[in-house]
């Protein structure tokens, strides 16, 4: 019954997907053959329900997104300024951008070549619409073929998507050939991006990392807006935040709440731990734990290595979210900070890290279910008996 | 360049002149420095009582003669964390201000330190291949899988000891001490631009970790390591001691110095070897740590009111262990769960002291090296 009902409900959704697209009355893939003024082009929406980071509004031929300013992430990130997009439909005519558009970006949609510079939403791509992605930040290991990226990955390695360079070292000259019709950037330089603007290219600044769990995997909702992919996105999100609130509930049932301490140090260096409202300490909160460090926020806080010697040494796990390098191992950490044996969770085989930073990144976040499944397998082993890990791994001995 | 004076004189010499005689403040200048040694003792007594986790003094004490503490993490942070934190404070506050005084006197500049070398560029270039290289385009991590498994205390020392024997080597063919100091410019400026050409390509994450690196830690010694440094560091300080009469003649000129029977090339070589034996331990093991060899020298002159190496020896050595251990207590800020970078804690901590202590001591009289 259970079954029946959600391949109706799946049936349903994509059938109501492609009768949203205006695929079919166009030449044009996707594009409106004839303006009709008062139609509603879009009648499938989203909207971001957990994520702070953005908003939209829906009108009859275009959608007007709104970016609240991210963190201050780029030396040469000279513009903080919220920003608005006007994301008309093809083949209708863009809005005059005065009144409340004024100042706003005008992009045409659905797009058909796309470069997702941060590389943070390749894991949207990947459900949503990998033909569109012509380029990406070009980060080691995202190169590296992956099982949760497999469309991706296969149009790097063969080429179709291509590396422009990353962050501040953008190879502008490598977009404008490319040719996109929008670059995502979680931040860089007004002027640079001003002339990708003046080259045709609307850039889109977005940061789904900056996002709790269910935040960040609204970035497929966000993608959406771009490739009028709103039915496929909240297919995927609704899955997502039911899988996720399942466990979330799940985990809260567990009759204890282990102390989990989350930050990376490395040799001499002093403790940097995520505050409350980032990423992982939610994750571990959901996830049926509790953080040694109570942080308000939802940035990295430095803390003194005392401090983390005094209060982690009785964590009963240690989530060690390392932005760079796979394989750490136990011996290597302490072979690069002995006193880090003073933290039990570590030698006792109770460390964590993200099995593959830039996979974590750029698959985990659209699939928080996953992230949160691998974390409650790991504080909780009874609550999921048998659970193989996807995108966290346990710190071996060496 | 700075026209030298005789030590407790305010002109130049005009002839051989012996430098350096015991003048009649002897007393006064002993007692002033081991004033400077209890003080220096007194913060790393301080600097292992106070820190981020508040300990009961008792319990300090009780860490310290190998007692339990209330708390077992007490006694590690104590003397796991705290003792050898003082320790690589002392030593390499007086490492770096020896190193400073060496080539302030050797390049007759007072902007002189033992960057110079090569030493800070070498160990941040040694550095960055380990933790950029992996992910740079330029190196396609090649790079990283040749060094890869060194860490950064032995990628530092092989990158600076690289730099230094090309520096040695440029001061044993070339006779003029002028064209050693542009060349060591060059030099540095040479491997910087090598270090940002990988930083400008690696990954934003991986910058982070070398800029962290970069901000420098007394705290990244370890009992293990803290011998290695110590033997480095007390080795190049007895051949600072060991060259003190040279030293004072060269403030009178290379010329001077050869016509009292120096081998110049030979010693100048000497005095880079020892400060690069210096420098190179301490960034090896702490990171490149800036202000101390440039500041420790001139607060030495200035409290000291002396060019006597006799006297600026371990005046240079003690202050730069004072202002090191200050800076390494107020990195912690204590009491508190916050941290500061310690080069910024040294610049904010020092400058101020040194601007204010040769304002009032040199006043009028210029910069004396």
């Amino acid at each position: 019954m259970t079954r029946t009902t959600l391949a109706l409900a799946a049936g349903l959704l994509l059938l109501s997907a492609c009768a949203g697209a205006p695929a079919a009355e166009s030449g044009d893939a996707g594009c409106a053959r004839n303006h009709e003024p008062g139609r509603d082009y879009f009648p499938d929406k989203v909207s971001a329900q957990v994520s702070k980071q953005w908003q939209v509004g829906y009108r009859q031929n275009y959608k007007l997104l709104k970016v609240n300013a991210g963190p201050k992430t780029s030396l040469e990130q000279t513009d903080t300024a919220p920003r608005s997009y006007v994301l008309y439909q093809c083949g209708t005519p863009a809005p005059e951008l005065t009144g409340e558009l004024a100042g706003a970006t005008a992009i045409r949609v659905p797009v058909r070549k796309a470069i997702d510079n941060p590389a943070t939403l390749l894991g949207a791509f990947e459900v949503l619409a990998p033909e569109v992605l012509a380029g990406y930040g070009e980060f080691p290991g995202a190169e590296t073929a992956d099982k949760h990226l497999p469309q991706v990955s296969k149009r790097i390695t063969d080429k179709t998507a291509v590396g422009v360079g990353h962050g501040d070292k953008l190879d502008t000259e490598r977009v404008l050939n490319l040719g996109p019709q929008v670059m995502f950037a979680a931040s860089g330089d007004k002027a640079r991006f001003d002339k990708l603007g003046q080259g045709g290219v609307g850039v889109v600044f977005y940061d789904p990392f900056n996002e709790t769990p269910l935040g960040s995997a609204e970035a497929v909702k966000f993608l959406s807006l771009f490739t009028n992919g709103e039915a496929k996105a909240t297919a995927h999100y609704t899955a997502v935040e039911f899988r996720y609130r399942e466990l979330t509930a799940k985990a809260a049932a567990a009759p204890a709440k282990p102390a989990v301490l989350v930050g990376i140090n490395g040799h001499g260096r002093d403790f940097l731990a995520p505050q409350n409202d980032y990423l992982e300490p939610t994750l571990v909160r959901d996830a049926g734990g509790r953080t040694v460090f109570d942080l308000p926020g939802k940035a990295l806080q430095r803390l003194p290595m005392e401090i983390m010697i005094e209060r982690g040494a009785s964590a009963e796990f240690w989530f060690r979210p390392d932005f760079v390098g796979k394989g750490a191992t136990v011996k290597k950490i302490l072979e690069g900070e002995p006193r880090l044996s003073r933290i039990t969770a570590l030698t006792s085989g109770k460390g964590i890290d993200r099995a593959d930073p830039r996979v974590y990144a750029a698959a985990g976040l659209v699939n928080p279910d996953k992230l949160l499944a691998d974390l409650v397998s790991v504080l909780h082993p009874d609550l999921l008996p048998g659970h193989q890990l996807s995108f966290l791994r346990r710190i071996e001995a060496g | 360049m700075t026209q030298a004076t005789l030590p407790g004189t305010d002109t130049p010499p005009t002839a051989p002149h012996r430098p350096a005689r015991i003048p009649v403040r002897a007393g006064w200048r002993v007692a002033l420095l081991g004033g400077l040694g209890g003080v220096a003792l007194l913060l790393a007594v301080l600097a292992v009582s106070l820190g981020s986790v508040r300990i009961p003094v008792s319990d300090v004490v009780r860490a310290i003669l190998g007692q339990p503490t209330e708390s077992p993490s007490w006694a590690f942070i104590v003397t796991e964390i705290r003792i050898p934190r003082a320790i690589t404070a002392l030593l390499a506050g007086a490492a770096l201000g020896v190193a400073g005084l060496k080539m302030q006197t050797l390049f007759r500049n007072p902007l002189a330190d033992p960057h110079l070398l090569g030493v800070n560029a070498g160990a941040s270039f040694g550095v960055s291949l380990v933790l950029l290289g992996g992910g740079s385009a330029l190196t396609g991590g090649v790079a990283l899988s040749t060094v890869e498994g060194i860490g950064t205390v032995a990628a530092a020392a092989l990158g600076a000891a690289a730099v230094m024997a090309v520096m040695l080597l440029v001061a044993a063919l070339i006779r003029s001490t002028v064209i050693v100091i542009v060349i060591g410019v060059m030099v540095n400026a040479f491997v910087l631009a090598m270090v940002d050409m990988l930083v400008y390509y690696a990954q934003p994450e991986a910058v982070k970790t070398f800029t962290d690196w970069s901000a420098g830690s007394f705290q990244s010694v370890t009992w293990q390591a803290l011998p290695v440094l110590a033997g480095m560091v007390l080795a190049g300080l007895a051949l600072a001691v060991l060259s003190v009469k040279r030293l004072n003649l060269f403030l009178l000129g290379e010329s001077y110095a050869a016509s009292l029977g120096v081998s110049v090339r030979a010693f100048r070589w000497t005095l880079m070897a020892g400060a690069a034996l210096l420098a190179g331990a301490v960034t090896a093991h702490a990171g490149p740590i800036a202000f101390l060899g440039i500041a420790a020298p001139h607060l030495a002159r200035g409290l000291l009111r002396t060019a006597d190496h006799r006297y600026l020896i371990p005046g240079a050595a003690v202050l730069g262990a004072t202002i090191a251990v200050a800076a390494s207590i107020l990195t912690q800020l204590p009491g508190s769960e916050a941290v500061l970078p310690l080069n910024t804690t040294l610049a904010l901590l020092g400058a101020p002291v040194v601007t204010w202590v040769l304002v009032r001591l040199g006043r009028g009289r210029g910069l004396e090296v």
